[in-house]
């Protein structure tokens, strides 16, 4: 079955963003360069590649309340976890 | 609503007086709240205005009014647990807070953890609490592995699949 282009692009950008964070500082640089020649080298790339950034943002952002702390977001999402 | 149709109008507004009143005291039997009640009933109709294609064809418009209706209750419950776990632990931070959180600030917040919590509902139980000890708790990735005991590759996969989940059920996160 053939999977729609974006779809690809996602996957990818996914990939690189989960590169970007790796424990290793030489991997981490290495994402860094390949993940911005990847953006620069599409325009789909790079909408797709900032839309997950945007994600992670507000991901990032639902701590703001606590100044920073994740407790809080952490005890809301078991709250309704399913099991 | 330019954009709606004559006929899928009339449709809505029969619909709506023909069946809210009666929607309105369902409601009201299930939420012991009239605001509540009236609120919910507004939002129903609206759900189905935006839905469109939803009223041709509709043999039991109670019944699909109720369908639709019992859905919104439930996410209204889930809605209150996740805003009432919030705040209870949010409480537990005050004194250690350099100043009040406002409230479009936790709005916000437990807005996008609805949606993320729906996101991630989908997925795997490590998946899940990869994607959350990674980007939330800020673990490093090893030790995300070390947690959840798999390999760090495993723990890369599940973030690479918890990413294209919530980008999926969330596309307006990820605009």
């Amino acid at each position: 079955m053939m999977r729609a282009r974006p779809d690809i692009v996602a996957e990818q950008a996914a990939h690189w963003i989960v590169q970007l964070s790796a424990d290793d500082p030489a991997e981490r640089e290495q994402a860094r360069a390949g993940y911005a020649a990847w953006k620069a080298a599409d325009p789909l790339h790079a909408t797709t590649a900032a839309g997950m950034e945007n994600l992670l943002g507000q991901l990032h952002a639902v701590r703001e309340p606590a100044g920073g702390d994740h407790r809080p977001a952490r005890a809301a999402l078991a709250a309704i976890a399913p099991q | 609503m330019s954009t709606i149709q004559p006929s899928l109008q009339q449709q809505v507004q029969s619909l709506y007086s023909d069946h809210h009143g009666w929607l309105v005291g369902w409601l009201r039997k299930k939420l012991s709240c009239p605001h509540g009640a009236a609120d919910l009933a507004q939002d129903t109709f609206l759900r189905i205005i935006t839905s469109r294609d939803a009223l041709f064809g509709m043999r039991e418009p109670r019944a699909y009014l109720t369908t639709i209706a019992k859905r919104l209750l439930l996410d209204r419950a889930r809605r209150q647990v996740l805003e009432r776990a919030y705040l209870a632990e949010l409480a537990l931070l005050a004194d250690s807070l350099p100043g009040a959180p406002s409230p479009d600030e936790v709005l916000m917040a437990v807005q996008a953890l609805e949606q993320i919590a729906g996101a991630l509902a989908g997925l795997c139980v490590k998946a899940r609490d990869a994607f959350l000890l990674h980007y939330l708790e800020e673990l490093p990735q090893a030790a995300v592995a070390a947690q959840l005991n798999v390999s760090t590759r495993m723990v890369q996969k599940y973030l690479v699949q918890a990413l294209l989940a919530c980008r999926h059920a969330c596309p307006g996160m990820a605009a």
